[in-house]
């Protein structure tokens, strides 16, 4: 029901409070995008619009939105963005809750906004390895969409909901989520929401029918870079469904296509590895070749943590398998000296 | 000898290093056998562009030396060497004009520098005396070949070099800069490879032969002069290093040692005069200024220095602030050198003197943790190992067995060492007992662990699961939750059928049960969601072992814990009617719904489930019961009843008492009671409180039952059961408080005619009681005090007027009559009551009955009395405010007095509040009053009641602004008290705060937002 109520609002837009006092506000792009500077006088779910400081009005997408930095915004904010986008998200959230409590000072309405829809996500993100937090990140999210059904974050707070409620096991509700998010008006966001609703088959050990509709995704084709991505991770989740329907050899070929497809730096590369060692593991190929696979994630991808942990879990297993313990103690004592929170730890 | 590998920074890397960087990766990592794996199949894929097909029998060839260095065995070493040597000439054959070619030169020196190096090493063998001089002839010739390849190497960079103009401008001739450097910091590196050489045939000597001595000379000119040039660099420091390592060992020590101070003291942040040495490079710094420890730490142990005790010192401190290094090739030579340090002074103490005691086992616990991974000490580590066996009482697990064995053994003293500590009352003993035996499961664990590694091919795959296994008993024992919790899930996933699969499933449900018996409550999710994952790993793998119903009960146990009782009993009655635990299970199903009931019937009427589903806990609570009794019943023939039984006929005949069904109760009770009584029984004993508990509900059913003859004598006996007065106190306080709660259940279920009962069947007990004039004593006057006072307290909350209000009081007055008549007592007869502290909590009672019959000022009397004994206990003054409260309540004036204080007093000639008032009380309190502390509740209770009064206060006020002032008042200390905890006292206290904050907001005329609107969530 509440998506329904949502959806009838998608026109409307917000002007905002205290516009046209002459402060300096800045929306920052995603990626090498440029910032915006001037004054944030409205905003809506597709778009923000800003008064540049020669009285014009310039227009974002709010798919092109990484953050807005409001004026007098508290600084703490901005080291929780940074913390945040390194992936220290336990700092973020702290920076996230003392901008919101430590000022002293009122903040203005926009500021709350930001704060609060930063704290929901980053807790979503954190939930996704601490499974005890994925009822707060959920009613976190489910807060900011109740009181603020306008905002710009409207698509990609749907996109972390929907994460959220399949991390639960609550399938509906998170296709329900992902529905949503296919309604936005740009490629890439409908992309990952399909892209989403595959898993949610996987999921449901449907493999058949995720196959088919990762078909479909990958018949689209892509055009912006956002969206090729997106195209990889409709592979890779297609080359798991594979695995499912023990199809081995189409599946490693076509992780090992976007193994070489995308760039090196690119951190589907290290859920890529982590796929490939999985199928390899799975065809009861030699344990040395899913190990390769898997130490590529240790050794060259340790910065996507959930993946890392990952790899380290499976290494622990297959150096073992080869006769090398103390490889496979040092995997362990790795995994959990540096995810200890991790799913991956504890298993 | 190896040469720092990178000499300067910053080299970009070509297309195809950047296709090889995970080779890089696995190579320094020191996954070698890896490396070469990765390239093989490199080499076999299809779509490998050409220029990286070629170079890799180079990189194969690269690792293959590498990974030859860790080889313990001599022949393997040999075999890889050979293979590398053979790659190389095949790469040197295919493509002499590569640019890696004089790389594949300097390699193919390195291995013949490698196999000159072993047979230096086998010429030292006692067992190779005879033999010893054609073996270093033998190394002579191969270094001598090495030095041609070196020299081939040097000749080809210098050559590359030649080609290129001598001054390069970096921004504008970038492709010739990158060309040039590889060349410039090659012929660098092959300088310092043709001095290392020398080194090398130094080592071909014996100590005094004067070759040996001409060429440690030449070596140490060469990388003198290397340094000289390049001093800015890292092959400068690095020949610098080398420099010192040739002094060393041409007997001049303290040259050797001031060189390496120099590069010890040189800082990799600040080195102004090491142009070259930037950020990058820092890393590089590090490890060779690592490595001049390493050196500087053998002259030290030398023979003519034996500064052991600097060398303990400087080791043990690097090695504590280099954890993550211990295993890295320069961490295992300073460790190395630490073990002989240890050795030596060990030696020097001299046999007999008791004291080798103490350095051996150092040596022998730093050589085995060498020993255990690859490097170039382990077997000198094994030798220690061996030659200190038996010196220092140390022990060694040879193979897979006899590491079982001492494992076993230490094992099992460490139980005898639980059971000792189990089994003494000196509580100082018991310590040591437990210390003793964590050290025994720390040595289990150890020895298992070996024991695995230890495993050969032919183990038996179930003995070594059973290592692991028993490894994670030790752990577990050891309280070390995580690790026995990761060690049996191992097992338990990875080998689900072998026969220690159950056992070790439920170890790492117990283990993670452990840790989240020690989590502060809020990391406890987190250990329950494990947990909950290794019970259903048991019930869905193995749903009928005894392993997944003692999980069953588990996991019912912990979610008691977590006031879930219903989901507590259906784990329980999961557990299936042919386990051995059924009955068990049965009677925890049945204590659990009893439970359920209480807690749901004891909610407000909005949170109350409605009658039917009250009706069908209780109803599942005596199904359950009576199940388990049926069935034991019917098995049990001539033999006396078990425990279980017993417990369960206990509890079914409680849930009787409560639901006013006296006469079923005491059809179980009384053959219970008599079964019991006088009953030696050690089972019962161990219990403690069974007999107790028994007699209580007999009690409570004939005065139920309104048997008052029968009553009174359970009442005796229970008093006879017990040998102190205060253990009794303890029991009518209790049997009081379950007065209440059950008074309360029934008043709030609407249950008029149950509640008129229990209190009519109870007051005539407790009227013929308090009426009898002779043999009152102190148990049987408290006894009726605390039954008055908890039917008192069980009806005040809901009775404030009317006709109900007048039987509280009434109540109230009964109990006080009977506090009195002990107060009476005690003033007349001396001992008559057990302690002053005994006294005192009935003098606070008797303020209690006060207030409630609304005596204010006599409550203020008796008040005052006790706090000039003492004026910080906690309860009088916190009952101190609710008398000024409920006055205020009363006569709705005076709630200064409550939020202030009152009752005043003249000390050291000032005024001074002797009730503080619940402002000063939460202040005092605030201190003390942290999330674990008993005080963190009556913190919140007195913060509370603080926000209430100025609430009430402003209520009162006939002036806007004064009102407003106080509901001011009254949100702030609502907003500070939530702001300083992140649970605000837990559920109960946060409604109770959003409630009075909306209460708040509205007299103020506000939206009333609550908590919520305040940013609590």
């Amino acid at each position: 029901m509440a998506y329904r109520r949502c959806s009838i609002l998608l026109a409307a837009t917000v002007v905002v409070a205290g516009a046209l006092t002459g402060r300096a506000d800045t929306v920052q792009r995603v990626g090498d995008g440029r910032s915006v500077g001037g004054t944030v006088v409205e905003r809506s779910r597709t778009v923000i619009t800003v008064r540049r400081p020669n009285e014009r009005n310039v227009t974002v997408p709010a798919n092109e939105i990484e953050a807005i930095r409001y004026d007098g915004e508290p600084p703490k904010l901005n080291l929780g963005r940074v913390a945040e986008r390194r992936g220290d998200l336990d700092t973020a959230l702290r920076f996230y809750r003392e901008s919101a409590s430590g000022t002293g000072e009122v903040l203005s309405q926009p500021v709350r906004e930001e704060i609060e829809f930063y704290v929901a996500r980053c807790t979503a993100k954190l939930a996704q390895n601490q499974p005890e937090l994925l009822p707060e990140a959920a009613t976190q999210l489910e807060r900011f969409r109740d009181q603020h059904a306008d905002s710009h974050y409207y698509f990609p707070l749907h996109e972390s909901l929907g994460t959220v409620y399949a991390a639960q096991g609550r399938t509906e509700s998170a296709r329900q989520a992902f529905e949503v998010v296919r309604s936005a008006p740009w490629k890439d966001s409908r992309l990952r929401a399909r892209v989403a609703e595959g898993r949610l088959l996987q999921g449901e050990k449907k493999h058949e029918a995720a196959v088919a509709l990762f078909d479909e995704i990958l018949a689209e084709g892509g055009g912006t870079p956002e969206a090729e991505r997106q195209l990889r991770a409709a592979r890779l989740a297609k080359a798991s469904s594979l695995v499912g329907l023990e199809r081995y050899e189409e599946a490693e070929a076509l992780i090992e296509e976007v193994i070489d497809d995308a760039p090196p730096e690119d951190s589907i590369q290290a859920e890529a590895h982590n796929a490939l060692g999985d199928c390899l593991r799975a065809a009861g190929r030699p344990a040395k070749e899913a190990l390769l696979a898997y130490l590529y994630v240790d050794l060259l991808c340790a910065s996507e943590r959930e993946q890392h942990a990952k790899a380290l879990f499976y290494l622990s297993q297959l150096w073992e398998d080869i006769g090398r313990p103390a490889r496979a103690e040092d995997a362990l004592d790795r995994l959990k000296a540096e995810h200890p929170n991790s799913v991956w730890a504890k298993q | 000898m190896a040469v720092a590998a990178a000499l300067v920074p910053g080299v970009p890397l070509s297309a195809e290093e950047r296709r090889l960087d995970f080779a890089d990766a696995l190579e320094q990592r020191g996954y070698h056998d890896m490396a070469i794996f990765y390239l093989q199949r490199l080499g076999q894929r299809s779509g490998v562009p050409a220029d990286v097909r070629e170079v890799i029998p180079y990189r194969v060839a690269r690792a293959l030396v590498k990974t030859a260095r860790s080889k313990r065995d001599l022949t393997k070493q040999q075999q890889d060497l050979e293979e590398a040597r053979s790659r190389l000439e095949q790469f040197l054959q295919q493509s002499p004009g590569h640019r890696l070619a004089a790389d594949a030169n300097r390699q193919l020196g390195e291995i013949l520098k490698q196999r000159g190096r072993m047979l230096v090493i086998q010429s030292h063998l006692a067992s190779n005396q005879d033999q010893r001089p054609e073996l270093q002839g033998r190394a002579r010739e191969l270094l001598h070949l090495a030095q041609r390849h070196y020299q081939a190497a040097r000749d080809d960079y210098a050559a590359r070099l030649d080609e290129l103009p001598r001054r390069v401008d970096q921004t504008e001739e970038k492709e010739k800069h990158e060309a040039q450097t590889p060349a410039y910091e090659g012929r660098i590196r092959s300088a310092l490879d043709l001095a290392g050489i020398q080194y090398e045939l130094a080592q071909t000597y014996d100590r005094i032969a004067p070759k040996r001595r001409e060429h440690l000379e030449e070596a140490g000119r060469r990388f003198e002069e290397i340094h000289a040039r390049y001093r800015t660099t890292m092959a400068g420091l690095s020949a610098r290093m080398w420099q010192g390592k040739c002094l060393h060992e041409l007997g001049e020590i303290g040259k050797a040692i001031g060189i390496y101070s120099e590069l010890l003291d040189l800082d990799p942040q600040g080195a102004a005069s090491t142009k070259e040495i930037d950020a990058r490079t820092i890393e590089e710094v590090k490890q060779l200024q690592d490595r001049v420890l390493h050196f500087r730490l053998m002259c030290l142990n030398d023979a003519r220095r034996k500064d052991h005790k600097l060398v303990i010192e400087e080791a043990r401190q690097w090695r504590g602030q280099n954890p993550r290094l211990l295993r890295s090739e320069r961490g295992m030579g300073i460790s190395w050198e630490l073990a002989r340090a240890y050795e030596a002074i060990g030696n020097a103490e001299g046999d007999g003197s008791g004291r080798r005691e103490r350095w051996f086992p150092k040596a022998v616990a730093v050589a085995e943790e060498i020993a255990r991974y690859e490097s170039p000490y382990n077997a000198k580590a094994v030798a220690m190992q061996e030659r200190l066996t038996g010196r220092a009482g140390a022990r060694r697990d040879e193979d897979f067995r006899g590491a079982m064995r001492l494992a076993r053994a230490a094992l099992d003293r460490g139980q005898a060492a639980e059971r000792k500590g189990r089994g003494t009352d000196d509580p100082s003993e018991a310590k040591r007992f437990a210390q003793v035996a964590r050290e025994e499961f720390a040595e289990a664990a150890r020895r298992y662990r070996d024991a695995v590694r230890l495993a050969e091919p032919e183990t038996d795959p179930e003995e070594v699961n059973q290592a692991r296994y028993m490894r994670a008993v030790a752990n577990y024992k050891m309280g070390r939750s995580y690790d026995a919790a990761v060690l049996s899930a191992f097992v338990a996933r990875r080998y689900p059928q072998s026969d220690h699969a159950p056992a070790a499933a439920y170890l790492a449900l117990a283990a993670h049960l452990q840790a989240y018996n020690k989590s502060r409550e809020e990391d406890r999710e987190a250990d329950l969601q494990f947990l909950l994952q290794s019970a259903e790993l048991l019930t869905e793998r193995w749903p009928d072992s005894s392993e997944a119903d003692r999980a069953r009960i588990a996991l019912g146990y912990v979610a008691l814990e977590r006031n879930d009782p219903v989901t507590a009993a259906r784990w329980y009655g999961a557990v299936p009617e042919h386990s051995d635990s059924y009955v068990e299970a049965q009677q925890k199903a049945g204590s659990a719904y009893w439970q359920a009931y209480l807690l749901a019937a004891g909610l407000t009427p909005e949170d109350r489930p409605a009658e039917e589903q009250l009706e069908q806990l209780l109803q599942r609570a005596r199904e359950h019961l009576e199940k388990g009794i049926t069935r034991m019943r019917r098995t049990l023939g001539d033999r006396e009843p078990s425990y279980d039984l017993l417990a369960s006929e206990l509890s079914l005949a409680q849930i009787h008492v409560q639901t006013g069904d006296y006469a079923a109760a005491l059809s179980l009770l009384e053959p219970l009671v008599e079964q019991v009584s006088g009953s030696d029984r050690r089972d019962l004993a161990a219990e403690g409180k069974f007999v107790r508990e028994a007699y209580k509900a007999a009690l409570r059913a004939y005065v139920g039952a309104g048997r008052l003859d029968e009553a009174e004598r359970a009442m005796r006996q229970l008093e006879s059961l017990e040998t102190g007065d205060l253990s009794l106190v303890g029991i009518y306080q209790e049997l009081g408080s379950e007065l209440q709660r059950e008074v309360d259940r029934r008043r709030k279920l609407g249950d008029a005619e149950g509640l008129s009962e229990v209190l009519a069947s109870f007051e005539a007990f407790l009227e013929r009681m308090l009426q009898k004039r002779d043999g009152q004593t102190f148990r049987t006057l408290h006894w009726i005090g605390e039954a008055y006072y908890g039917m008192a307290e069980g009806l005040s909350s809901s009775e404030e007027s009317g006709p109900g209000a007048e039987r509280v009081r009434s109540l109230f007055g009964s109990a006080a009559q009977a506090y009195e008549e002990i107060l009476r007592h005690a003033g007349e007869t001396p001992g008559f009551a057990p302690s002053t502290a005994a006294l005192d909590a009935i003098r606070l009672r008797l303020v209690r009955c006060r207030r409630g019959q609304g005596q204010f000022r006599e409550a203020l009397e008796l008040l005052a009395d006790l706090l000039r004994e003492n004026a910080r206990s906690v309860d009088v003054q916190r009952e101190g405010a609710y008398v000024f409260q409920e006055w205020a309540e009363s006569d709705r004036s005076s709630w200064d007095r409550a939020i202030y204080g009152g009752l005043a007093v003249e000390e050291d000639s000032r005024q001074t509040e002797l009730v503080w008032g619940w402002g000063k009380f939460a202040q005092m309190l605030q201190s003390v009053a942290t999330k674990d502390s008993p005080y963190y509740d009556t913190w919140h209770e007195a913060r509370f009641n603080l926000a209430y009064c100025r609430y009430r206060s402003a209520l009162e006020q006939a002036d806007p602004i004064a009102q407003g002032r106080q509901l001011d008042l009254a949100e702030q200390d609502i907003r500070f008290t939530v702001s300083l905890t992140d649970d605000q006292g837990g559920p109960e206290w946060y409604k109770r705060f959003d409630r009075l904050l909306r209460d708040i907001q509205r007299a103020g005329n506000r939206r009333a937002t609550g908590l919520a609107g305040v940013g609590v969530p």
